[in-house]
């Protein structure tokens, strides 16, 4: 069966938030909303210290505790590993919010337009896809998956560091680039079994 | 390890939240109250009312702010859709059995029911099986904080026990208050049941203390929870604590109820007054007690291969233009 997971390499990740901006032109996402993001840290001591990246989406559990929480089962996790929102059954109690390790969904409860009180055509059409009130969060670009595309934000990388494809396909890139590189998880003490991996830097 | 950078606390769940929690614990409270005392002092038949009448409208009102804190208003009756793995679809399920419960109680005192009332066995059957989702609308509060995983701060077994001993003495309070008043504006004698809530609620009040001073050292103890037990103990929410849980909920009205009950006082009016001072301010550290396990909330960190980084912080952002 197909389990859809994203690979990301850590090693070429340069912190451009290139994946950040295209996942909000593909989803048309509100401002401050940010389904895709990238987080700063720094490691090690001056003068050796380090600026690291480290992007950032839902991470697609095979054990999703938002799902487990949702009491109106809005979160569902479809056959191919993909976990989705579905807005008409969200209530927005936000219990998913609380309950994800990765505080990775967002709460869509203002429209922030780009433009003081403006609207820009592009973003009339494209927050009608948004329920306001309601939980949401990345969907791995369900609408492009679905038509044989990658997520936006794969397509978009120009570092090409986020790779996407089927986790339970050893030939796969993505299985081939986990089991080379040691791909790794975050938080895998939670047993949620993310299906975002990440490269090492090393 | 050390987290590259500072713990947020969540602001997902707010005020609202914790004045469900709070409102749910203090009618819950006053019922399981209400009924222990209704077997062992049948005679203070005034006590028992006024807990069966306070039970339902403060859980009812207690509901109404987690209705006006959802985002989909409208949508609320899905929430009882999946009781199975869901902690709020439960939840909901054991607040409406125990709304409805109590108000059939309630409906025992008004015509045709009335006669309902004549029969022992079968109030203290509807006592008996109210008081039990009493139990569990206090317990599962602390469940439903519980399963949030990312939150250490209430990932402890104590909180359900915390929640049931604190929904008891504000429930106690709240009993006592209503009394109060109702003795001051119609000049009833009230003071035998007062002066039993008061030495009951004493000793509930070092239980709970007890359970707050255990709750706050195994979070410190335990690395993921230090900063919530530092915010709360010293940092942003120390007010809070200090101020509303320590010296509202439990200093004052322990003092007041330990005066009331071994000190001689000539007028009774100043034990209806001492009383219902002790249970509005005691009533607001029970508020502030879920205030602050809510707001302190700290989310474990990101654990980057053993790199330790703060999630992101977006709840609510505006960004300026």
């Amino acid at each position: 069966m197909t389990r859809y997971g994203l690979v990301i390499d850590l090693k070429r990740c340069i912190g451009c938030d290139t994946c950040t901006i295209a996942c909000k032109a593909a989803n048309a996402t509100s401002r401050g909303i940010m389904w895709n993001h990238v987080l700063k840290y720094e490691t090690g001591k001056y003068p050796n210290s380090q600026l690291n990246f480290l992007p950032i989406t839902c991470m697609h559990c095979e054990e999703p505790e938002c799902e487990k929480v949702c009491p109106t089962g809005a979160t569902t996790k479809r056959n191919d590993g993909i976990v989705v929102v579905d807005s008409d059954k969200c209530v927005g109690c936000r219990y998913c919010m609380v309950a994800c390790p990765y505080a990775i969904r967002y709460f869509f409860d203002e429209l922030q337009t780009y433009y003081p009180g403006y609207v820009t055509p592009y973003e009339e059409i494209g927050y009608k896809k948004h329920k306001l009130g309601t939980v949401q969060k990345c969907d791995f670009c369900l609408e492009r998956v679905e038509q044989g595309l990658q997520p936006a934000c794969v397509v978009a990388c120009p570092a090409n560091a986020r790779f996407f494809g089927d986790l339970d396909d050893p030939d796969s890139e993505v299985s081939k680039l986990i089991k080379e590189r040691k791909g790794f998880v975050l938080n895998p003490e939670l047993g949620t079994k993310p299906s975002v991996y990440y490269l090492p830097r090393d | 390890m050390e987290t590259k950078g500072a713990l947020n606390t969540q602001k997902v769940w707010g005020w609202k939240v914790a004045a469900y929690l709070f409102l749910a614990g203090v009618g819950a409270g006053a019922y399981l109250i209400g009924f222990i005392f209704s077997l062992t002092h049948p005679e203070f038949i005034l006590l028992s009312k006024v807990t069966i009448l306070l039970a339902a409208p403060l859980v009812i009102v207690g509901a109404l702010f987690l209705i006006w804190d959802l985002g989909q208003k409208t949508l609320a009756p899905l929430v009882f859709l999946r009781p199975l793995s869901s902690w709020i679809a439960r939840g909901t399920i054991i607040i409406t059995v125990f709304i409805i419960l109590d108000l059939i109680h309630i409906g025992m005192w008004i015509w045709p029911f009335t006669w309902l009332e004549g029969a022992p066995g079968l109030r203290l059957a509807l006592g008996g099986a109210t008081s039990v989702f009493a139990v569990l609308t206090l317990i599962y509060t602390g469940l439903l904080l519980g399963t949030a995983k990312p939150v250490p701060f209430w990932s402890i077994s104590i909180l359900p026990i915390l929640f049931l001993v604190s929904g008891v003495s504000t429930g106690t309070m709240g009993a006592a208050l209503s009394l109060s008043v109702y003795s001051l504006s119609t000049g009833s004698a009230v003071e035998p049941p007062l002066m039993l809530l008061a030495r009951y609620d004493a000793f509930v009040i070092i239980l709970e203390a007890l359970i707050i001073c255990f709750y706050l050292i195994r979070m410190y103890r335990l690395t993921a929870a230090r900063t919530s037990a530092y915010l709360v103990t010293k940092g942003s929410l120390a007010v809070h604590f200090w101020g509303g849980v320590v010296i509202a909920g439990l200093v004052l009205p322990f003092a007041f109820e330990i005066y009331n009950t071994y000190l001689p006082i000539a007028n009774p009016m100043t034990v209806l007054v001492l009383t219902a001072v002790a249970g509005i301010i005691g009533l607001a550290g029970g508020f502030m007690l879920r205030y602050v396990v809510v707001a302190g909330g700290t989310r474990t960190p990101l654990n980057v291969e053993g790199v330790l980084v703060p999630p992101p912080d977006t709840y609510g952002v505006r960004v300026p233009w």
